[in-house]
């Protein structure tokens, strides 16, 4: 069989031809104002980022380059940045058992047949979405408050005086006080998500079931879940970069406190930074942040097979 | 539309977003359109004491000035505090005087002010600030970026405002009470006008009390009679009483994680420093040190506390060995003994959710600032009674560290106003303006009225200042105090980690060893990075001295300057010994 091969046109050639010439011009200079701030607020930064890793710099005077030792620093000498990676280690493995009860939910919520009860709980779930996250989090931080706040208060109400704790104060209790914030756990963002997932399904799919008996729990395992692997990918590698990278909750809840207790590299980082001065030693952890962000990510692509794949 | 009418347009676009953007980066008023090598010219001048000399010319000789907004950034105007109101009264004063000078306030709260602190004095547009009030931290942290203009030079010449007396002249402490301001950074300039402050007043953290729970609880004495051991027996007492008649949660204080160092620095305050005067006494300053005797009054003085703290921390004379662990066993046993008064989880509360435990009942005591005075009459009013009583005296019998003698001031200026160099130091006439104005912001006539509406202390001479605030301040009597090193000098210097540290030792997850070493590895640190750029800017400083020595022709200036070149000297050898240990 002849196969033919359509020749590569080079970029050279499309300024041979007039009118490709100019469409072209006007295509990059459309794109140059965004490619120029692009480069300038995203890429430029970064880079000066990964570069100011390998320096001693406090902010004002000269950089002095040291090589690799604000990471050996970091994991050999700096007990807070330990502490941080561990505590961070159970915010992440926190996070990703957490993300269940919002596939649960919306399983659930799907399987509503009722138009009206259809809108009701999609309303109820939109709601949520216009309060601003730091308004949620000072709402727990009341709840919380061992004096003054909700929790402590219900629980003297209806007798569990004993169970009364210190939520944010104490360093055993206060990282499990932060990842049980959200209770239940339902993400109101990934709930749409996958619904709209599992509404993108044929319904053929769920007749065929209906019609074979398959029970509810089976029916999940054997087919929602499975067949919303790709949105629940995109929604793993965004909670696995918010643990791994973030930290407002822990800077607005306890500013990683009591006792660095909840303490994670991303707030650790964001003190040398700002605080301490220390530019250097900041922005090799972001590299390090950067690279386990990465692994993470990249293995559960590798390894979680949606039906896309 | 064609193509080349698309491209005319879009080019069209282009220029225009640039020139906006243009404007924005530079837009002083549209008229002073300088070019890069004025601006660089004015860059120049501003760093030279010629230029503000300039600016200092009394305001007999330049009555007007060109119209002009002058911004001042400050913390002081949340809920219109007592301070916001006293300084708005002296700048609608200066504005009937200069008609031709806005002054405007621009509000920004302490969480987040460091943060538009450097943005503003990275600006010299018109919405810059020109003058911002700065805490002594914030001074610490842009002191040696060249940040502010030194104020030096124009407080050297006569205030517009005090007759023939320099603007020195009209301080309390004069020249001398900005040696350590000026000392504490590189290019030995006054980067500050000192506000609501007396340089000989040790400003407590004094303890504000439920008189009438005091009452109900038994306690019949004085509490500004009391020493350590009367204070924790009275406040169990008050604690225990509160517990079966107000609250199960009840406690006999509050306390807040911005206050977590009250405690230590009560403590530490009084603890005696012989153990680390006696190992100073030994530095031997070699070659470097040119002759200087180190028992001479130069070095044994406070000028230097700052850098002998340095020293210490960095050679390791204050690590938890030897005679230093009684030291910081005693200190941290008592601080424990502070710690079982406070509320559960005071460590996460904010200033506020500790303040309404007071207000609300659940608290006997809290820890207090001179600037809560207002705000906790204004929430106490018709609820109960309260009164302050200074933090209570150690004795031998709570350690053998004890000086039995409150802090004492260091007559030194720390903190006040500070003015943008990038926008009002490159401009002579608004240079001019601001000085002007903050000359007539330290006034005594401005000053006599501030102290009364701000209920605050001032630092210009002959200033009365209320009698009701001198409760909240330790005694002058020599006798009754002491300018020891502090205590708890190491964990401070650990910089933003302490507070966890510490934490960490309360909740058990600490021995006292562990809390001193951890802390004193990050005070090494923080040394070594803070002075390893000092020595060769004090050597310009000693280089600057030498020729005004030269010149002087009093025998005061020949003298204060002679002992200003042996102080940096001295400095110069601690601040490179210590980055020598440190490394």
């Amino acid at each position: 069989m002849i196969t033919t091969r359509k020749p590569k046109m080079k970029l050279s050639d499309y300024f041979q031809r007039g009118k490709n010439r100019t469409e072209t011009a006007m295509g990059l200079l459309f794109v140059l104002p965004a490619a120029f701030f692009c480069i300038l607020f995203d890429w430029y930064p970064t880079f000066d980022g990964v570069l100011m890793a390998f320096y001693d710099w406090n902010g004002y005077d000269t950089p002095i380059f040291v090589g690799i030792q604000n990471f050996i620093d970091l994991f050999a000498h700096d007990e807070l940045f330990l502490k941080s990676m561990k505590n961070m280690t159970i915010f992440v493995i926190g996070g990703l058992v957490l993300m269940f009860p919002t596939i649960i939910a919306s399983v659930v919520l799907f399987r509503v047949r009722n138009s009206k009860a259809k809108y009701v709980y999609r309303v109820l779930f939109c709601i949520p979405m216009v309060i601003p996250f730091i308004v949620g989090l000072l709402m727990w931080q009341y709840i919380y408050n061992p004096q003054f706040g909700f929790l402590n208060q219900f629980l003297k109400l209806i007798g569990l005086e004993s169970l009364r704790g210190v939520w944010l104060g104490d360093a055993d209790l206060a990282i499990w006080s932060l990842l049980f914030m959200g209770f239940p756990w339902v993400t109101t963002g990934a709930v749409l998500i996958y619904i709209g997932g599992l509404q993108a399904v044929d319904s053929s799919i769920w007749e065929v079931s209906e019609l074979d008996g398959v029970g509810p729990v089976k029916k999940f395992f054997a087919l929602e879940f499975p067949l919303i692997l790709g949105q629940f990918k995109l929604n793993l590698i965004g909670a696995i970069t918010a643990g791994v990278t973030g930290y407002t909750l822990q800077m607005i809840m306890t500013n990683g406190g009591p006792a660095f207790s909840t303490l994670v590299p991303g707030l650790y980082m964001y003190q040398l930074a700002f605080k301490s001065q220390r530019y250097g030693d900041a922005a090799a952890i972001s590299i390090v942040l950067f690279a386990v962000s990465l692994l993470l990510s990249w293995v559960s692509i590798k390894f979680i097979k949606s039906k896309e794949d | 539309m064609t193509t080349k009418k698309a491209v005319s347009l879009l080019a069209v676009v282009m220029m225009f977003i640039v020139a906006v953007l243009s404007a924005c980066s530079n837009n002083e008023s549209g008229s002073n359109n300088k070019t890069d090598q004025t601006a660089a010219n004015q860059q120049e001048s501003a760093n030279t004491p010629a230029n503000t000399e300039d600016a200092a010319a009394p305001a007999e000789e330049q009555p007007k000035f060109k119209d002009m907004t002058i911004r001042i950034m400050t913390w002081q105007f949340g809920e219109e505090s007592s301070f916001g109101k006293g300084y708005r009264a002296i700048a609608d004063d200066y504005m009937k005087v200069h008609p031709e000078i806005k002054v405007e306030f621009v509000e920004q709260p302490l969480d987040g002010y460091i943060d538009k602190l450097n943005a503003n004095l990275e600006l010299d547009s018109d919405t810059a600030i020109d003058i911002a009030q700065l805490q002594p931290w914030m001074i610490d942290q842009i002191k040696n970026m060249d940040k502010l203009v030194d104020l030096g030079p124009l407080m050297e010449k006569k205030s517009a405002y005090a007759g023939e007396a320099t603007w020195y002249d009209t301080f309390i402490g004069e020249k001398n009470a900005f040696t350590s301001a000026k000392a504490s950074n590189k290019f030995g300039a006054v980067l500050f006008v000192p506000s609501d402050t007396n340089p000989n007043y040790y400003v407590a953290q004094p303890i504000v009390y439920n008189k009438d729970y005091f009452q109900q609880a038994g306690i019949t004495s004085d509490p500004k009679t009391w020493t350590w051991s009367d204070f924790i027996a009275n406040a169990k007492l008050v604690q225990e009483w509160g517990k079966k008649n107000v609250d199960s949660d009840f406690t006999a204080m509050a306390s807040d994680s911005e206050h977590y160092g009250w405690a230590l620095s009560m403590i530490g305050g009084q603890f005696g420093a012989d153990l680390f005067d006696d190992q100073f006494a030994k530095v031997d300053f070699g070659a470097e040190g040119q002759g200087l005797d180190p028992n001479a009054a130069y070095v044994q003085g406070d000028s230097l506390l700052w850098s002998k703290i340095s020293y210490a921390i960095t050679h390791g004379w204050l690590d938890y060995k030897g005679d230093m662990q009684k030291y910081y066993d005693d200190m941290m046993r008592l601080y424990s003994e502070v710690h079982g008064l406070y509320q559960a989880g005071f460590e996460q509360q904010s200033s506020a959710e500790s303040s309404q435990l007071f207000y609300t009942g659940r608290v006997a005591m809290m820890q207090a600032h001179i600037g809560s005075k207002k705000d906790i009459e204004t929430n106490t009013e018709g609820m109960f009674e309260f009164d302050v009583f200074l933090p209570p005296l150690l004795t031998k019998e709570n350690t053998q560290f004890a000086t039995g003698k409150f802090p004492k001031a260091d007559g030194q200026y720390k903190d006040g106003f500070g003015v943008n160099k990038k926008k009002a130091g490159n401009d002579p006439d608004r240079l001019a303006a601001v000085a002007d104005f903050l000359q007539f912001f330290t006034s005594k006539d401005e000053q006599n009225k501030y102290v009364e509406i701000a209920n605050s202390f001032s630092p210009t001479k002959d200033v009365k200042n209320p009698e009701e605030l001198m409760g909240w301040v330790f005694p002058l009597e020599a006798d009754k105090t002491s300018n020891e090193i502090y205590g708890h000098m190491i964990i401070e210097w650990a910089g933003g980690t302490w507070p966890g540290y510490v934490q960490e030792y309360v909740q058990g997850k600490k021995t006292v060893q562990q809390l001193i070493e951890a802390t004193a590895k990050d005070a090494k640190k923080n040394v070594v990075d803070w002075y390893s750029a000092e020595p060769d800017a004090i050597q310009a400083q000693i280089a600057a001295k030498e020729e005004s020595l030269k010149a002087a022709q009093d025998d005061a200036l020949k003298q204060a300057l002679d002992n200003d070149i042996k102080t940096l000297k001295i400095a110069k050898v601690l601040y490179a010994e210590a980055v020598k240990a440190g490394k």
